[in-house]
Protein backbone atom coordinates (compact mmCIF):
# COMPACT_ATOMS: atom_id res chain seq x y z
CA UNK A 1 0.00 0.00 0.00
CA UNK A 2 1.41 3.52 -0.99
CA UNK A 3 2.09 5.79 2.13
CA UNK A 4 0.79 3.69 5.02
CA UNK A 5 2.09 6.44 7.10
CA UNK A 6 -0.76 8.63 5.57
CA UNK A 7 -2.81 5.79 6.20
CA UNK A 8 -2.41 4.94 9.85
CA UNK A 9 -3.03 8.76 10.45
CA UNK A 10 -6.22 8.96 8.23
CA UNK A 11 -7.54 6.13 10.42
CA UNK A 12 -6.46 7.76 13.64
CA UNK A 13 -7.91 10.74 12.75
CA UNK A 14 -11.19 9.05 11.82
CA UNK A 15 -11.38 6.89 14.68
CA UNK A 16 -11.68 10.55 16.55
CA UNK A 17 -14.90 11.48 14.55
CA UNK A 18 -12.94 13.38 11.59
CA UNK A 19 -15.43 12.53 8.55
CA UNK A 20 -13.09 13.93 5.83
CA UNK A 21 -10.10 11.54 7.06
CA UNK A 22 -12.88 9.03 6.69
CA UNK A 23 -13.71 9.95 3.59
CA UNK A 24 -10.36 9.66 1.82
CA UNK A 25 -9.70 6.33 3.35
CA UNK A 26 -13.03 5.61 1.76
CA UNK A 27 -11.61 6.49 -1.25
CA UNK A 28 -8.15 4.93 -0.80
CA UNK A 29 -10.53 1.13 0.07
CA UNK A 30 -13.19 1.38 -2.39
CA UNK A 31 -11.87 -0.07 -5.45
CA UNK A 32 -10.37 -2.93 -3.53
CA UNK A 33 -13.35 -3.61 -1.42
CA UNK A 34 -15.54 -3.03 -4.44
CA UNK A 35 -13.75 -5.97 -6.66
CA UNK A 36 -13.60 -8.15 -3.93
CA UNK A 37 -17.57 -7.74 -3.13
CA UNK A 38 -18.31 -7.95 -7.13
CA UNK A 39 -16.43 -10.94 -7.55
CA UNK A 40 -18.42 -12.48 -4.54
CA UNK A 41 -21.63 -10.99 -5.61
CA UNK A 42 -21.34 -11.00 -8.99
CA UNK A 43 -23.94 -8.11 -9.40
CA UNK A 44 -22.92 -4.45 -8.83
CA UNK A 45 -25.74 -3.32 -7.00
CA UNK A 46 -25.45 -5.76 -4.62
CA UNK A 47 -21.82 -5.06 -4.55
CA UNK A 48 -22.24 -1.58 -4.19
CA UNK A 49 -24.77 -2.15 -1.25
CA UNK A 50 -23.09 -4.67 0.40
CA UNK A 51 -20.03 -1.96 0.13
CA UNK A 52 -22.14 0.93 1.60
CA UNK A 53 -23.39 -0.97 4.42
CA UNK A 54 -19.86 -2.21 5.13
CA UNK A 55 -18.45 1.56 5.18
CA UNK A 56 -21.32 2.53 7.34
CA UNK A 57 -20.16 -0.18 10.24
CA UNK A 58 -16.81 0.16 9.92
CA UNK A 59 -17.44 4.07 10.78
CA UNK A 60 -19.72 3.00 13.55
CA UNK A 61 -17.27 0.26 15.36
CA UNK A 62 -13.75 2.20 14.30
CA UNK A 63 -13.49 3.14 17.88
CA UNK A 64 -13.11 -0.47 18.66
CA UNK A 65 -10.03 -1.00 16.64
CA UNK A 66 -7.43 -1.27 18.58
CA UNK A 67 -4.80 -1.87 16.33
CA UNK A 68 -5.04 0.81 13.46
CA UNK A 69 -1.98 -1.56 11.44
CA UNK A 70 -5.05 -4.50 11.34
CA UNK A 71 -7.55 -1.82 9.62
CA UNK A 72 -7.50 -3.80 6.07
CA UNK A 73 -8.12 -7.11 7.78
CA UNK A 74 -10.74 -5.64 9.72
CA UNK A 75 -12.49 -4.17 6.88
CA UNK A 76 -12.01 -7.35 4.92
CA UNK A 77 -13.99 -8.99 8.04
CA UNK A 78 -17.01 -6.67 7.97
CA UNK A 79 -17.08 -6.85 4.21
CA UNK A 80 -17.01 -10.88 4.05
CA UNK A 81 -19.26 -10.92 6.96
CA UNK A 82 -22.07 -8.43 4.55
CA UNK A 83 -21.51 -10.34 1.85
CA UNK A 84 -22.19 -14.54 3.15
CA UNK A 85 -25.74 -12.61 4.91
CA UNK A 86 -25.99 -11.60 1.10
CA UNK A 87 -25.20 -14.97 -0.35
CA UNK A 88 -27.01 -16.61 2.21
CA UNK A 89 -30.37 -14.33 1.99
CA UNK A 90 -29.76 -15.72 -2.28
CA UNK A 91 -29.71 -19.08 -1.11
CA UNK A 92 -32.94 -19.33 0.73
CA UNK A 93 -34.72 -17.01 -2.52
CA UNK A 94 -33.26 -20.05 -4.47
CA UNK A 95 -34.26 -22.99 -2.38
CA UNK A 96 -37.98 -20.76 -2.19
CA UNK A 97 -37.47 -20.71 -6.30
CA UNK A 98 -36.57 -24.43 -6.58
CA UNK A 99 -40.17 -25.73 -5.89
CA UNK A 100 -40.96 -23.61 -8.93
CA UNK A 101 -39.10 -26.57 -10.97
CA UNK A 102 -35.81 -26.07 -12.31
CA UNK A 103 -36.59 -24.30 -15.19
CA UNK A 104 -37.42 -21.05 -12.70
CA UNK A 105 -34.02 -22.27 -11.00
CA UNK A 106 -32.31 -22.04 -14.18
CA UNK A 107 -32.97 -18.05 -14.98
CA UNK A 108 -32.24 -16.87 -11.19
CA UNK A 109 -28.71 -18.49 -11.66
CA UNK A 110 -27.98 -17.23 -14.86
CA UNK A 111 -29.49 -14.14 -16.01
CA UNK A 112 -28.98 -12.23 -12.45
CA UNK A 113 -25.33 -11.95 -12.40
CA UNK A 114 -24.45 -10.00 -15.95
CA UNK A 115 -26.34 -7.17 -17.86
CA UNK A 116 -27.19 -8.06 -21.18
CA UNK A 117 -23.92 -5.47 -22.60
CA UNK A 118 -21.81 -7.45 -20.66
CA UNK A 119 -22.89 -11.28 -21.54
CA UNK A 120 -22.38 -9.75 -25.27
CA UNK A 121 -19.22 -9.30 -24.90
CA UNK A 122 -18.31 -12.14 -22.81
CA UNK A 123 -17.49 -15.35 -25.12
CA UNK A 124 -19.17 -18.46 -23.88
CA UNK A 125 -15.66 -19.85 -22.20
CA UNK A 126 -15.56 -17.38 -19.72
CA UNK A 127 -19.31 -17.23 -18.66
CA UNK A 128 -18.60 -21.22 -18.06
CA UNK A 129 -15.82 -20.32 -16.13
CA UNK A 130 -17.47 -17.42 -14.23
CA UNK A 131 -20.09 -19.46 -13.38
CA UNK A 132 -18.15 -22.36 -12.05
CA UNK A 133 -16.34 -19.90 -9.52
CA UNK A 134 -20.53 -18.72 -8.72
CA UNK A 135 -21.59 -21.56 -7.96
CA UNK A 136 -19.23 -22.63 -5.42
CA UNK A 137 -21.00 -22.62 -1.75
CA UNK A 138 -20.74 -19.04 -0.27
CA UNK A 139 -17.62 -19.75 2.35
CA UNK A 140 -15.79 -21.74 -0.50
CA UNK A 141 -16.34 -18.48 -2.81
CA UNK A 142 -15.21 -16.40 0.28
CA UNK A 143 -12.10 -17.79 0.52
CA UNK A 144 -11.58 -18.34 -3.05
CA UNK A 145 -12.04 -14.86 -3.72
CA UNK A 146 -9.74 -13.46 -1.08
CA UNK A 147 -7.02 -15.73 -1.90
CA UNK A 148 -6.59 -16.15 -5.43
CA UNK A 149 -8.30 -12.33 -6.22
CA UNK A 150 -7.01 -10.56 -3.07
CA UNK A 151 -3.70 -12.20 -2.95
CA UNK A 152 -4.61 -11.96 0.79
CA UNK A 153 -2.36 -15.01 3.09
CA UNK A 154 -4.13 -18.07 4.18
CA UNK A 155 -2.94 -16.71 8.15
CA UNK A 156 -4.75 -13.58 7.37
CA UNK A 157 -7.68 -15.20 5.52
CA UNK A 158 -8.22 -17.01 8.72
CA UNK A 159 -8.00 -13.78 10.73
CA UNK A 160 -10.45 -12.30 8.78
CA UNK A 161 -13.03 -15.14 9.07
CA UNK A 162 -11.97 -15.54 12.63
CA UNK A 163 -11.52 -19.51 11.67
CA UNK A 164 -8.63 -22.14 12.43
CA UNK A 165 -6.01 -21.44 9.76
CA UNK A 166 -6.62 -25.61 9.39
CA UNK A 167 -10.26 -25.30 8.46
CA UNK A 168 -9.62 -22.03 5.76
CA UNK A 169 -6.74 -24.54 4.16
CA UNK A 170 -9.43 -27.27 3.89
CA UNK A 171 -11.77 -24.54 2.14
CA UNK A 172 -9.97 -23.20 0.01
CA UNK A 173 -8.97 -27.12 -0.96
CA UNK A 174 -12.42 -28.15 -1.55
CA UNK A 175 -13.29 -24.55 -3.61
CA UNK A 176 -10.01 -25.84 -5.69
CA UNK A 177 -11.22 -28.99 -6.20
CA UNK A 178 -15.00 -27.89 -6.81
CA UNK A 179 -13.58 -26.01 -9.86
CA UNK A 180 -11.19 -28.22 -11.02
CA UNK A 181 -14.33 -30.49 -11.01
CA UNK A 182 -16.60 -28.10 -13.34
CA UNK A 183 -13.52 -26.92 -15.69
CA UNK A 184 -11.26 -29.93 -16.47
CA UNK A 185 -13.77 -32.27 -15.10
CA UNK A 186 -12.93 -34.19 -11.65
CA UNK A 187 -9.50 -36.15 -10.96
CA UNK A 188 -9.63 -39.54 -9.64
CA UNK A 189 -6.13 -39.00 -8.38
CA UNK A 190 -7.21 -35.91 -6.09
CA UNK A 191 -10.34 -37.81 -4.78
CA UNK A 192 -7.56 -40.57 -3.42
CA UNK A 193 -5.21 -38.15 -1.79
CA UNK A 194 -8.38 -36.46 0.43
CA UNK A 195 -8.43 -38.80 2.85
CA UNK B 1 -2.56 -46.72 -1.45
CA UNK B 2 -1.70 -43.29 -1.77
CA UNK B 3 2.22 -43.14 -0.36
CA UNK B 4 2.61 -40.89 2.88
CA UNK B 5 4.89 -38.33 1.02
CA UNK B 6 2.44 -38.00 -1.70
CA UNK B 7 -0.05 -37.24 0.94
CA UNK B 8 1.97 -34.27 3.06
CA UNK B 9 2.59 -33.20 -1.03
CA UNK B 10 -0.78 -32.92 -1.85
CA UNK B 11 -1.52 -31.13 0.96
CA UNK B 12 1.33 -28.57 0.44
CA UNK B 13 0.87 -28.34 -3.71
CA UNK B 14 -2.28 -25.21 -2.86
CA UNK B 15 0.52 -23.30 -1.16
CA UNK B 16 3.15 -23.78 -3.40
CA UNK B 17 1.27 -22.80 -6.19
CA UNK B 18 0.25 -19.50 -4.69
CA UNK B 19 3.77 -18.98 -3.37
CA UNK B 20 3.39 -19.40 0.23
CA UNK B 21 6.01 -21.71 1.17
CA UNK B 22 9.06 -21.18 3.00
CA UNK B 23 12.05 -22.33 0.85
CA UNK B 24 12.93 -25.72 2.23
CA UNK B 25 9.66 -26.79 1.74
CA UNK B 26 9.32 -25.52 -1.48
CA UNK B 27 12.78 -27.75 -2.28
CA UNK B 28 10.91 -30.77 -0.79
CA UNK B 29 7.85 -30.31 -3.01
CA UNK B 30 9.52 -29.82 -6.06
CA UNK B 31 12.31 -32.66 -5.36
CA UNK B 32 8.71 -34.46 -4.82
CA UNK B 33 7.44 -33.65 -7.75
CA UNK B 34 10.31 -34.69 -9.98
CA UNK B 35 10.18 -38.26 -8.77
CA UNK B 36 6.19 -39.08 -9.00
CA UNK B 37 4.27 -38.58 -11.56
CA UNK B 38 0.80 -38.62 -9.78
CA UNK B 39 1.45 -35.82 -7.52
CA UNK B 40 2.90 -34.15 -11.23
CA UNK B 41 -0.82 -34.66 -12.75
CA UNK B 42 -2.19 -32.98 -9.42
CA UNK B 43 -0.10 -30.27 -9.80
CA UNK B 44 -0.48 -29.63 -13.32
CA UNK B 45 -4.40 -30.05 -12.51
CA UNK B 46 -4.08 -27.50 -10.18
CA UNK B 47 -2.29 -25.21 -12.12
CA UNK B 48 -4.31 -25.61 -15.46
CA UNK B 49 -7.94 -24.65 -13.38
CA UNK B 50 -6.04 -21.53 -11.84
CA UNK B 51 -5.01 -20.19 -15.32
CA UNK B 52 -7.66 -20.77 -16.84
CA UNK B 53 -9.70 -18.77 -14.13
CA UNK B 54 -6.98 -16.19 -14.95
CA UNK B 55 -7.97 -15.99 -18.13
CA UNK B 56 -11.62 -15.66 -17.57
CA UNK B 57 -11.19 -13.17 -14.96
CA UNK B 58 -8.54 -10.53 -16.07
CA UNK B 59 -10.28 -7.57 -14.53
CA UNK B 60 -14.06 -7.07 -13.80
CA UNK B 61 -15.91 -4.60 -16.68
CA UNK B 62 -17.92 -3.08 -13.60
CA UNK B 63 -16.41 -0.22 -12.10
CA UNK B 64 -17.43 1.31 -8.46
CA UNK B 65 -19.70 4.70 -9.30
CA UNK B 66 -18.12 7.68 -8.53
CA UNK B 67 -20.08 9.48 -6.03
CA UNK B 68 -19.68 6.43 -3.88
CA UNK B 69 -17.77 7.95 -1.35
CA UNK B 70 -19.89 10.68 -1.32
CA UNK B 71 -23.08 8.89 -0.51
CA UNK B 72 -21.28 7.19 2.51
CA UNK B 73 -20.27 10.92 3.80
CA UNK B 74 -23.25 12.23 3.26
CA UNK B 75 -25.11 9.66 5.26
CA UNK B 76 -22.85 9.72 8.14
CA UNK B 77 -23.30 13.75 7.69
CA UNK B 78 -27.00 13.50 7.76
CA UNK B 79 -26.70 11.04 10.39
CA UNK B 80 -24.33 13.32 12.68
CA UNK B 81 -26.43 16.49 12.48
CA UNK B 82 -29.81 14.20 13.40
CA UNK B 83 -27.78 13.03 16.38
CA UNK B 84 -25.51 16.16 17.19
CA UNK B 85 -28.65 18.37 17.67
CA UNK B 86 -31.25 16.20 19.56
CA UNK B 87 -32.72 19.64 20.86
CA UNK B 88 -33.61 20.51 17.94
CA UNK B 89 -36.55 18.45 17.49
CA UNK B 90 -37.58 19.59 20.92
CA UNK B 91 -37.24 22.88 20.59
CA UNK B 92 -39.48 22.97 16.67
CA UNK B 93 -42.14 21.06 18.45
CA UNK B 94 -42.27 23.51 21.42
CA UNK B 95 -42.26 26.19 18.49
CA UNK B 96 -45.26 24.26 16.93
CA UNK B 97 -47.07 24.52 20.25
CA UNK B 98 -46.44 27.43 20.39
CA UNK B 99 -47.87 28.34 16.85
CA UNK B 100 -50.83 26.48 17.37
CA UNK B 101 -51.68 28.40 20.79
CA UNK B 102 -51.27 31.28 19.15
CA UNK B 103 -54.66 32.05 18.07
CA UNK B 104 -55.96 31.97 21.45
CA UNK B 105 -53.25 34.65 22.23
CA UNK B 106 -54.93 37.36 20.04
CA UNK B 107 -52.26 37.02 17.55
CA UNK B 108 -53.44 35.53 14.57
CA UNK B 109 -56.65 37.88 13.87
CA UNK B 110 -54.05 40.64 13.14
CA UNK B 111 -53.40 40.92 9.18
CA UNK B 112 -50.33 39.13 6.79
CA UNK B 113 -47.35 40.56 8.69
CA UNK B 114 -45.34 42.46 6.41
CA UNK B 115 -42.52 42.13 9.06
CA UNK B 116 -38.71 43.09 8.55
CA UNK B 117 -36.44 40.47 9.19
CA UNK B 118 -37.10 37.55 10.93
CA UNK B 119 -34.33 37.32 14.11
CA UNK B 120 -31.27 35.11 13.93
CA UNK B 121 -32.95 32.44 15.57
CA UNK B 122 -35.38 31.83 13.20
CA UNK B 123 -33.26 32.47 10.58
CA UNK B 124 -30.92 29.79 11.45
CA UNK B 125 -33.73 27.32 12.22
CA UNK B 126 -34.80 27.53 8.67
CA UNK B 127 -31.18 27.19 7.78
CA UNK B 128 -30.97 23.84 9.71
CA UNK B 129 -34.76 22.57 8.34
CA UNK B 130 -33.31 23.08 4.52
CA UNK B 131 -29.92 21.05 5.66
CA UNK B 132 -31.71 18.43 7.26
CA UNK B 133 -34.36 18.37 4.52
CA UNK B 134 -36.61 16.40 6.96
CA UNK B 135 -40.68 17.53 6.54
CA UNK B 136 -41.21 17.38 10.27
CA UNK B 137 -38.48 19.90 10.91
CA UNK B 138 -38.95 21.84 7.43
CA UNK B 139 -42.53 22.04 8.77
CA UNK B 140 -41.60 23.22 11.84
CA UNK B 141 -39.23 26.16 10.94
CA UNK B 142 -42.04 27.55 8.39
CA UNK B 143 -44.14 27.44 11.58
CA UNK B 144 -41.61 29.28 13.72
CA UNK B 145 -41.18 32.37 11.10
CA UNK B 146 -44.55 32.35 10.42
CA UNK B 147 -45.43 32.78 14.23
CA UNK B 148 -42.40 34.79 14.53
CA UNK B 149 -43.46 37.50 11.93
CA UNK B 150 -46.74 37.42 14.00
CA UNK B 151 -45.35 38.52 16.93
CA UNK B 152 -43.03 41.00 15.40
CA UNK B 153 -46.19 42.70 13.17
CA UNK B 154 -47.99 42.85 16.51
CA UNK B 155 -45.04 44.59 17.86
CA UNK B 156 -44.95 47.53 15.11
CA UNK B 157 -48.72 47.62 15.45
CA UNK B 158 -48.78 48.70 19.02
CA UNK B 159 -45.89 51.40 18.75
CA UNK B 160 -48.24 52.84 15.65
CA UNK B 161 -50.59 55.62 16.87
CA UNK B 162 -54.18 53.83 16.59
CA UNK B 163 -56.21 55.87 13.04
ZN1 LIG C 1 3.45 -38.16 -4.97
Amino acid sequence: MENPELELELIRRAQQGDLRAYGALVKRYEERMFYTAYRILHQREDAEDCLQETFLRVWDRLRELSDVRAFQLWVYRILSNQALDILRRRERQREGLESYGSEVLHLARVSSPASPRELLRRSREVERIERAIEELPPRQKLVFVLRHFQGLKLTEIAEVLNSPLGTVKATLHNALQKLQGSLIGSGEVDERARR
Amino acid sequence: MIREDCRTVTLLLLDHVYRDLEEVWTHRVERHLADCAECRERHARLRETLELVDRATVEPEERISEQFAATVLAILQRRRADESRPWLRAAMAACLVLGLLAPTLRVPSLPKATAPNPPPAVVELQLVAKELNDPLIVELAWQTAQLSARVQSVGFRTSRPVS
